[in-house]
């Protein structure tokens, strides 16, 4: 019988630690690669430029490691429900395989598309690696509900066995055995379309401060080891100035896309320990970064509706604020606070910012300053930054927001302070914001506090040159304050109808400790 | 009552040519039934004859919509649902969907309860949105309550101050309608409204004898000498809560005394407008005074200081029982704060700076003998200060939440190991406060 596979690529754009791959490969007499998208889709997609752009090019990346084993990556614009049955036709597909994706959306997508496979007589072969562990597993390990707490994710992590180990790149004798002739038109019918062509203005782009791409992920993922050796400190390293800016050994975009599997890190990264320190076995604080994510993507899994307030069981309702006008301003970064406005900058020029700055700006914008819903900044992260998976990106503007997992709501950042302790040099703002770069630094992160001479030596007065604060942060903060606390202490009554007094014991999120 | 019906329709047609299937679920349903029904009982319209105060106590668990639908069943059913006790609380609940994401109470009901019920409530709040509307219609619904005794007004904004944005006079008579036509207001909430001196004189003249809670922080347009007429009028008042502008030794002499009940929570807040703010200062024998007359009163207070303005603060003994930090706070105030507030129960800062809190922290730890919850923001600790501190501290420490990253690994511990040291002197296990990194 002759099997003729067909690889869907959708997140793990890589040809190492591909499982689904491999059973592509597994005994076919021919191997299609393919990656479906709608051009139509793009603009109407809450998807910015530099994600399209990562993408675009990550994808080009798998098309010049396939064009070294003899093949090609076939783009076939369309949505899958319609290219399907047309190219399972036309290439006589016996067998579709793809890398499971736990998020709801993806799962019910994929049931459609495997139903359908079934009523063409095509084999469907699904494996997960994605995420490190099977996310249905921890969820039954915790009592059939995914983990609340990170700590309790943890300690149930901790009993399992290791993640299984990646598998090695597809090698040319592999593809071999599974050749197709490349069509003289297969640039014509498969590219991959440009930015142009998905209706971007290109003119003036400056160029990605991050490289989309499996080649370009597995060289920083060597960088970023050196750099833990050399560093000598396997543990997090405390902020500093320059940790604010994109770093060339980053691997949070690449983890998203999948062109770095998050199995090959977590090995790389454990392995490296055993090397240094000697010891048994590493804690689980050296994988942070990937169990964070691990965390969300197991909370998500089985919610359809992680990424709203209403209708989501695991989000306290709170009676945000309606303000287009005010959520204007902080995503475009003109908000009158330097350290927001920077930070908001460099998001949407370079599409990564450091995860304390999305801490800041995420307070900001809900339960800090301006009282509005976690799900819109949600949606701004969604468009520009590139490593905001939908659960990582929901889960985490729910924890910021003291709308799920995390209730200790009197942790606030100050707009100002905050900032300033960060980058007491203010170099950061004066590079995102370069009309302040005049600026001392006593008044850089509060220029509407500078004396007039001040500002006008800096050729920027405030409310001119650069906006006025759009609110003040003292009163901000003491009103959201106490909105907080008028939430969590209706969670504890019936809801509807409540009674006079209430006891205002300081803080209710110091007098109810975590999940 | 379906039921019912089904299993008198079941034994009446032993030979109808209903499917199988069918009569074996009404077969069951008889069998169910005469297992509920007690021997000897008609079966029919049970739940309509329940007594009105079975109908009551039941009815009381529902949430309102729930209730609304349970009412529209029969005449009885209707008829408990508008018993005066159904209607002494009620939230009325205004916004607008172009600023809330929440519901609003619906327009009707509101009609039917000031129709039907307003002579029954008497545990009322307000729950506005930050639409200028929502507030006003909250203005017209309280200047209706002219037939309500009410016990307690809550006037709420869930996001920002709309009240402030009604006009004040509408404002003030609405209010005022409550005031003169209670005449046994207990508990008053109007924080962030534009209430003023004369509509306290009001608020005074009709409830003095009743008044036991009055929460009125950040109301601009009442004076020191406004407040200052509540106190000592009103002797029974509890609780207070206003802005440290309003704060003066008379007034906490006026409720130290004799005729005044002890208080029992004084809440203040101090907010700074804009940098360099002045604030006065307080007697320490005005503080003396309301300890030695009400020795158990929370005093709770939150700042909002620019971190230079916190010169005429804790200079010396104050009685402050929960302190909160919101803004930045100097290591020399908390220093001070170690030395100056030996009754300090609850201690949040939300931030501080570079410089490690280690001498401080343990300074509170020795002075504040009653300290049993602390909560650090952005803050720094030595590993090894932060053991000290809860090893003095020990087991009274009920809350103690400090961000992961607030904490410095030395020489003697890393993170790894901390928190079994906290947890062994906390007798629980313990961990710091996390947030995700990605």
């Amino acid at each position: 019988m002759v099997v003729n596979s067909v690889h869907w690529f959708r997140k793990g754009l890589r040809l190492h630690d591909n499982p689904a791959l491999q059973e592509a490969l597994n005994g076919a007499d021919t191997v299609r690669c393919v990656y479906i998208l709608d051009p139509w889709f793009a603009g109407a997609a809450n998807v910015g430029i530099n994600r399209w752009r990562f993408l675009l090019e990550a994808l080009d990346d798998l098309d010049s490691s396939l064009k070294k084993l003899n093949s090609r990556l076939f783009v076939i614009r369309g949505q899958p429900t319609d290219v399907f049955p047309r190219l399972f036709k036309e290439w006589k597909v016996t067998r579709l395989t793809f890398e499971y994706d736990p998020e709801p959306y993806g799962k019910e997508r994929d049931g459609a598309i495997i139903k359908m496979a079934q009523e063409f007589g095509v084999e469907t072969i699904v494996r997960n690696s994605h995420t490190l562990y099977n996310l249905d597993r921890i969820i039954e390990m915790n009592n059939n509900s995914p983990p609340l707490t990170f700590k309790r994710f943890q300690t149930i992590v901790s009993r399992l066995e290791l993640p299984r180990r990646p598998l090695l790149p597809v090698t040319l004798q592999q593809m071999d055995k599974c050749h197709i002739k490349i069509a003289d038109n297969h640039d014509q019918l498969y590219s991959i379309p440009s930015l142009e062509e998905l209706g971007f203005r290109t003119e003036g782009l400056p160029p990605a401060v991050w490289r989309g791409g499996e080649s370009e992920a597995l060289d920083r993922l060597n960088k970023h080891l050196d750099k833990k050796v050399w560093v000598a400190n396997l543990e997090h390293p405390r902020v500093s100035t320059c940790s604010l800016y994109a770093s060339p050994t980053g691997l949070s975009p690449y983890l998203r896309f999948g062109c770095l599997s998050c199995r090959v890190l977590y090995y790389n990264l454990r392995e490296l320990y055993m090397k240094l320190r000697k010891r048994c076995s590493p804690p689980l604080s050296l994988f942070g970064q990937l169990l964070w994510r691990e965390f969300f993507y197991t909370a998500a899994t089985n919610n359809p509706n992680f990424d709203r307030m209403e209708g989501n069981p695991i989000c306290v309702q709170i009676p945000w604020d309606q303000n287009p006008e005010a959520l204007a301003k902080w995503a475009e970064g003109r908000t009158g606070f330097p350290w927001i406005d920077a930070i908001m900058t460099q998001l949407r020029q370079e599409g990564w910012i450091h995860h304390l700055a999305r801490h800041a700006v995420a307070c900001f914008l809900t339960r800090g300053d301006l009282w509005i819903s976690w799900e819109s900044g949600m949606k701004v992260f969604e468009e520009l930054l590139l490593d905001a998976d939908w659960s990582v990106n929901a889960g985490s503007w729910m924890w910021l927001s003291c709308s799920a997992f995390f209730q200790q709501f009197f942790h606030c950042y100050c707009p100002v302070g905050f900032g300033r302790r960060t980058d007491p040099s203010g170099d950061y703002i004066r590079r995102y914001i370069p009309i302040l770069k005049d600026y001392p630094n006593r008044y850089i992160y509060e220029p509407w506090n500078a004396p007039e001479t001040v500002q006008k030596a800096a050729n920027c007065v405030v409310g001119v040159d650069y906006p006025k604060p759009m609110i003040n942060h003292a009163e901000g903060s003491r009103l959201n304050i106490e909105r907080m606390k008028q939430v969590y202490q209706q969670l504890s009554h019936y809801r509807g109808l409540s009674k006079s007094t209430d006891r205002t014991d300081l803080c209710q999120g110091l007098t109810q400790l975590g999940v | 009552m379906k039921r019912v019906k089904g299993a008198e329709e079941g034994s009446n047609s032993s030979t109808s040519k209903s499917p199988p299937e069918s009569r074996k679920k009404v077969r069951k349903q008889v069998s169910e039934e005469s297992e509920a029904v007690v021997p000897g009982e008609s079966p029919d319209c049970e739940w309509a004859r329940l007594p009105q105060e079975l109908l009551l106590h039941i009815f009381q668990y529902l949430p309102l919509l729930d209730r609304a639908y349970a009412s529209q069943v029969c005449r009885r059913w209707n008829q408990a649902f508008h018993m005066p006790e159904l209607w002494r609380c009620f939230e009325f609940e205004l916004n607008q969907p172009a600023s809330s994401y929440l519901k609003a109470t619906h327009p009707d009901l509101i009609k039917q309860i000031i129709k039907r019920h307003s002579n029954h409530l008497q545990y009322v709040s307000f729950k506005v949105d930050s639409s200028t509307e929502s507030a006003e219609a909250a203005c017209d619904i309280l200047s209706q309550l002219v037939n309500c005794s009410l016990k307690t007004l809550g006037l709420i904004s869930t996001a920002r101050p709309s009240f402030m944005e009604v006009p004040k006079s509408h404002f003030i008579s609405a209010l005022t309608v409550v005031f003169v036509n209670s005449k046994s207001l207990s508990s008053l909430k109007i924080d962030d409204t534009p209430v003023d001196d004369p509509s306290l004189k009001v608020l005074v003249a009709n409830n003095s004898d009743t008044l036991k809670l009055l929460k009125m922080s950040s109301c601009p347009h009442v004076s020191p000498a406004g407040i200052l007429c509540v106190a000592d009028q009103c002797h029974g008042l509890r609780e207070l809560a206003l802005n440290y502008h309003l704060l003066s030794d008379e007034l906490l002499l006026a409720l130290s005394s004799e005729k005044h009940v002890h208080l029992e929570h004084l809440r203040i807040d101090v907010v700074s407008e804009n940098p360099g703010q002045h604030f006065h200062t307080i007697k320490k024998s005005s503080w003396d005074a309301m300890v030695r007359h009400s020795p158990k009163f929370n005093l709770v207070m939150y700042f909002f200081l620019y971190e230079e303005e916190f010169g005429p603060f804790f200079n010396e003994e104050i009685p402050v029982t929960h302190l909160y930090f919101g803004r930045s706070v100097s290591k020399e105030v908390l220093g001070r704060v170690g030395l100056h507030c030996p009754r300090l129960v609850e201690l949040v800062v939300c931030a501080n700076g570079l410089r490690p809190l280690d001498e401080e922290l343990i300074r509170i730890a020795k002075h504040c003998t009653q300290l049993s919850a602390i909560g650090l923001g952005e803050c720094e600790v030595s590993c090894s200060a932060f053991v000290e501190f809860v090893k003095m501290c020990g087991r009274r420490l009920s809350q103690l939440s400090i961000m992961e990253e607030v904490l410095i690994p030395d020489h003697k511990y890393s993170l790894d190991e901390i928190h079994w040291e906290v947890s062994k002197h906390l007798g629980r296990v313990w961990f710091p406060d996390m947030m995700p990194t990605w």
